[in-house]
């Protein structure tokens, strides 16, 4: 915008100094009437001379150690920016993927831990359910041994108590009836008696 | 008569550094990104247009 | 007393002053005021350019070294690349040595009391002569001396071909006289404008110091603000003349080099 307005200006300027020359005008012709006239157009050898001089001195010498050194050192600054600008943006580009590496990466810890919590879950489930149903086959195993002894207890007990009761019959109607009474015959009355008795009762 | 001769010289390289000038500022008000090239080009016409008020100038002093 | 009276004198005798003044040396070849301040701008030129080049750096710093480096990229790109282009870098230290010997000539005008070099034909003439003999130099080296003689006028335009030669032969020497007048009408009108006002302040001034009233020495304040306004013109003027002077220096070169006329 700076630019412009300025340029603006300048441009106006070049179309005032038309109106500046001509402004000088009057002056000149009083120079003119003066003599001055058109000997203010004509070189004199003095200043001409010496400027073609100094001109074409300060040009070689300008030419061969002044410019080349502003103008290298312009480029090089130039070439040097240029370079960091494109080793910025270079590392910018990396240090991106590295951060886009790095995020696929924490992303992938992620999913990963996330599926070994979910593995370790579905371990523990395997293993919970594992041991409950193990505990519960061992129970239920207990509780059928538990069941079988006392079965077994069971049995054995009223094997001894139909034995006991036999005995204890047989001697009570030994008491009873006397002492004559066969041991083996009466017995084996008595069991036949108990067994019936067993079988109605299992009956 | 050599002022008044200049003066009317002057005029034309006037008009046309002036419509130069219009020439130049609209086309920068239009594309303001080419600026640089048209103020060139703009001090080119100028100066050439301005060479004849120059010759006038001269032709002022000699006459 | 009419403070304009002393107007005519003060103008002759301000002519008198901006004319060469002969400090010595035989008539034909007297060495002038002009001579004095072009060898002075000259130098002052050389240790601008020796300053920035000793604080030359990567990294630019103060202010000095910036500002000549911003004209010197400002010369080369908007001048140097932008008109002439393909091959411009051999031109390069030609045009910044125009535009700065220009330059520094044209500020050094505005200095009270300095006579710069450009206000005269004959150091505007020297350089333009320098820039005419450089680029006819290159056009000859580039087209050959009968290519760039033949080139001068374009091809294809049948019968006219003789006519548009003669013209463009003329108006080539008229870069040479063009180059030079303008820089100094520029600058000797810029120096005649400020010099009458300076004086119209001074003249207004001094009928109110002779006891002319109090009054009359308001219009002088105008004039002085006057001058300060024209102070700020001549500052972009000195600028812009060197640059058009460079930038017709670089179309004359890019002309002279151009592949086809």
């Amino acid at each position: 915008m700076k630019a412009k307005s300025a340029t603006g200006r300048n441009a106006l300027l070049v179309s005032l100094l038309a109106s500046g020359l001509s402004l000088a005008m009057p002056v000149l012709a009083l120079a003119e009437e003066g003599g001055g006239g058109f000997s203010l157009l004509i070189p004199k050898m003095g200043e001409f001379i010496p400027t073609l001089i100094a001109f074409i001195i300060i040009w070689i010498i300008l030419a061969k150690v002044g410019w080349p050194m502003i103008t290298g050192m312009l480029d090089e600054r130039e070439k040097t920016i240029k370079d960091s600008l494109e080793q910025a943006e270079q590392a910018k580009i990396q240090s991106e993927q590295l951060l886009a590496e790095h995020k696929a990466q924490l992303d992938e810890a992620r999913v990963e831990a996330a599926q070994i919590i979910a593995n370790a879950k579905e371990a523990g489930e395997a293993l919970k359910a594992d041991i409950t149903a193990k505990a519960q086959q061992e129970s239920a195993d207990m509780i059928a041994k538990a069941h079988l002894a006392i079965e077994a207890e069971k049995k054995a007990a009223i094997a001894d108590l139909q034995s006991s009761v036999a005995d204890l019959s047989v001697s009570v109607a030994g008491r009873l009836i006397g002492e004559n009474l066969s041991d083996d015959e009466h017995l084996k009355l008595i069991e036949r008696y108990v067994a019936e008795a067993g079988s109605l009762d299992a009956n | 008569m050599a002022v008044i001769g200049y003066g009317l010289a002057v005029i034309g390289a006037a008009i046309s550094i002036g419509i130069s000038c219009f020439g130049a500022t609209t086309s920068m008000a239009r594309q303001p990104e080419i600026q640089g090239r048209v103020f060139t080009t703009f001090i080119l016409g100028a100066a050439f247009a301005e060479a004849l008020a120059l010759i006038g100038f001269v032709l002022a002093l000699i006459a | 007393m009419n403070p304009l009276d002393g107007l005519q004198e003060g103008i002759a005798e301000l002519l008198e002053e901006l004319g060469s003044l002969k400090l010595s040396g035989p008539d034909s070849f007297f060495i002038s005021q002009y001579t004095v301040w072009m060898v002075i701008a000259a130098i002052v030129l050389v240790i601008v350019a020796f300053a920035a080049k000793k604080r030359e750096a990567l990294v630019p710093k103060g202010r000095f070294l910036n500002g000549v480096e911003y004209v010197v990229q400002w010369v080369r790109d908007d001048i140097c690349r932008g008109v002439i282009g393909k091959g411009s870098e051999k031109h390069l230290p030609f045009l910044l040595t125009v535009f700065f010997f220009i330059v520094i000539n044209n500020l050094l005008g505005l200095v009270p009391g300095a006579k710069p070099g450009t206000g005269t034909i004959s150091v505007t003439f020297a350089v333009s002569l320098i820039v005419f003999i450089y680029f006819n130099f290159y056009g000859f080296k580039h087209q050959g001396i009968g290519g760039y003689i033949k080139n001068l006028a374009p091809k294809g335009i049948g019968p006219l071909y003789p006519l548009v030669w003669c013209i463009e032969l003329i108006s080539l020497f008229l870069r040479l006289i063009t180059l030079a007048v303008r820089l100094f009408a520029n600058m000797y009108a810029g120096h005649i404008v400020m010099g009458v006002f300076a004086m119209l302040a001074n003249l207004f001034l001094q009928a109110a110091l002779q006891g002319a009233g109090f009054a009359i020495a308001l219009p002088s304040i105008g004039w002085e603000l006057l001058i300060i306004a024209m102070y700020a013109l001549e500052l972009l003027v000195a600028v812009i003349q060197a640059y058009v002077f460079t930038l017709l220096s670089a179309v004359y070169i890019s002309l002279a080099t151009a592949d086809s006329h």
